[in-house]
């Protein structure tokens, strides 16, 4: 079941879980929760309450998927729009969680070379700087240049126009030129 | 910064970061915008996605029973979520031949709760325009009465007040259907091409609305008529004049009362009362033939002296 299952699109995996078939969904879950992780992990740092957001990511799209139209965004955009709230909620929720300064790939300094070291550097820089931007830009910088979604299918999950997410990204690049001088 | 320059810089950027194209292809094509350019390349390229963390394949597993034993456990299905949405719809919602029907319906049932509201509404009552409108859709959609036949046996009724008597008159021409009118509440109405073809109804007519209610006449063959087919002609040779007193099937009160003006044939008249009847308030008593008689020729006298 789950193999037939495996060669479905999108669409009519999102129609059978709206019927009830829970291995339709889990198999958009085997799908989709790299993606919606490091959207996650991309945010809060990669630790024990990212799964727990991907867990929630899910359960609340479980949830509201009759509410989901399938003409108007895709699946994974709709996912990343939820776990988008759900990072909201739990840097809202708990004070304590506050993004951690350790970096995405820690650094081990004794086996990475020079320049491995200092492209993790690097990259954990720019990760703080995505960090201090405010949440629409956070969102829109990371579907678009870590999500990889095009302008059109932000544009949609964020139900604003495309010009205008486009200006949205542009600003947020502006802003992160600023919080990142030396780069 | 212009829209366009906006897509510009972004499209730049986007080349620069998949490689398509270099920084300084990018100055070179669009100089206006190269501190832009020159500024947000470096930002732009280090945003990329493979160095995110990667799910490892144990947790996702262990997520996926998690997330699966919570769908089975919390009781939010979608389907059932959606049925419960659907029961909660307000009537609007439903099909909408089906509130067609529904709002037909209740029209139906408020315009005819009206209408019986109205039915005994007095002229002061606010239904009383509805009274009278129902009363002339009724008159319109009503079918001529048919022609009135002779009762087998005069009808015990009180006698009529004369001034109850309308007479219509004749037709002009010969007509192969009983020109039998109906008269109610005093109002004289001719059968349809008849009406108001002399002032005589008219005045007669005047006269009725000032009585009282008639009683109800009946319809009485006259002595010569009393095959009561409406193509019979009356061979009576004096004439019974009122024979061809139009009609008036219901209260007519014509023949014998000496307003039968206008109306009376002559004898042997070829446009003679074969066809009509005589309208007679029936009383306690039928009315004697040799008065009837007398009543008729008086009647042709009256006639005459108006067709003079």
């Amino acid at each position: 079941m789950a193999q037939a299952l495996d060669t479905w699109t999108d669409v009519e995996l999102v129609e059978s879980a709206k019927g009830g078939n829970a291995l339709a969904f889990a198999v958009l879950y085997d799908r989709h929760a790299d993606r919606v992780y490091r959207h996650i992990a991309y945010r809060i740092g990669p630790k024990p309450d990212s799964e727990d957001l991907l867990q929630q990511t899910f359960l609340k799209a479980w949830q509201a998927l009759p509410r989901y139209r399938v003409t108007d965004v895709p699946f994974v955009a709709w996912l990343l729009t939820i776990a988008h709230n759900a990072v909201i909620s739990y840097f809202r929720s708990d004070r304590q969680h506050q993004p951690l300064e350790d970096g995405i790939g820690r650094i081990d300094e004794k086996a990475d070379t020079p320049e491995l070291v200092e492209r993790h550097e690097r990259q954990e820089r720019v990760r703080r700087a995505i960090r201090a931007l405010k949440p629409d830009f956070q969102q829109v910088v990371t579907m678009r240049y870590l999500e990889e979604l095009d302008y059109s299918e932000i544009a949609h999950q964020l139900g604003k126009n495309e010009g205008a997410v486009r200006v949205t990204v542009h600003r947020a690049l502006q802003q992160l030129r600023k919080e990142l001088p030396d780069l | 910064m212009r829209r366009g320059s906006t897509d510009l810089v972004l499209l730049c950027l986007d080349d620069i970061r998949t490689g398509r194209r270099t920084l300084a292809a990018c100055v070179e094509q669009y100089p206006e915008l190269a501190a832009e350019l020159r500024s947000l390349a470096p930002v732009a390229s280090e945003l990329r996605a493979p160095e995110t963390p990667a799910l490892d394949p144990a947790a996702k597993g262990r997520v996926r029973n998690q997330l699966l034993a919570a769908i089975s456990s919390n009781g939010h299905h979608p389907a059932e979520d959606r049925h419960m949405l659907a029961s909660l719809r307000p009537l609007w919602w439903r099909p909408r031949w089906l509130v067609a029907i529904g709002g037909a319906v209740a029209a139906l049932a408020a315009g005819g709760a009206v209408v019986y509201a109205a039915q005994g509404a007095p002229p002061q009552s606010p239904l009383y325009p509805v009274r009278t409108a129902v009363q002339v859709v009724a008159h319109a959609v009503t079918p001529p009465q048919p022609t009135p036949t002779a009762l087998p046996s005069p009808t015990p009724i009180p006698a009529k007040p004369e001034s109850d008597t309308v007479v219509l008159p004749p037709p002009r021409v010969p007509a192969p259907t009983p020109s039998v009118g109906v008269v109610r509440n005093g109002e004289a109405s001719a059968p349809p091409g008849q009406q108001r073809s002399s002032p005589e109804p008219d005045r007669n007519r005047g006269r009725d609305r000032d009585q009282s209610p008639a009683p109800t006449p009946s319809v009485v063959p006259t002595r010569g008529n009393q095959g009561n087919g409406p193509s019979q002609r009356n061979p009576d040779p004096r004439g019974n004049g009122s024979d061809n007193q139009a009609g008036n099937g219901d209260q007519g009160n014509g023949a014998g009362q000496g307003n039968a003006r206008g109306a009376a044939d002559k004898p042997g008249d070829p446009r003679g009362g074969g066809e009509r009847h005589l309208l007679v308030p029936v009383t306690s008593s039928a009315p004697a033939r040799g008065e009837a008689d007398g009543r008729d020729n008086d009647s042709r006298g009256d006639a005459k002296d108006r067709r003079s």
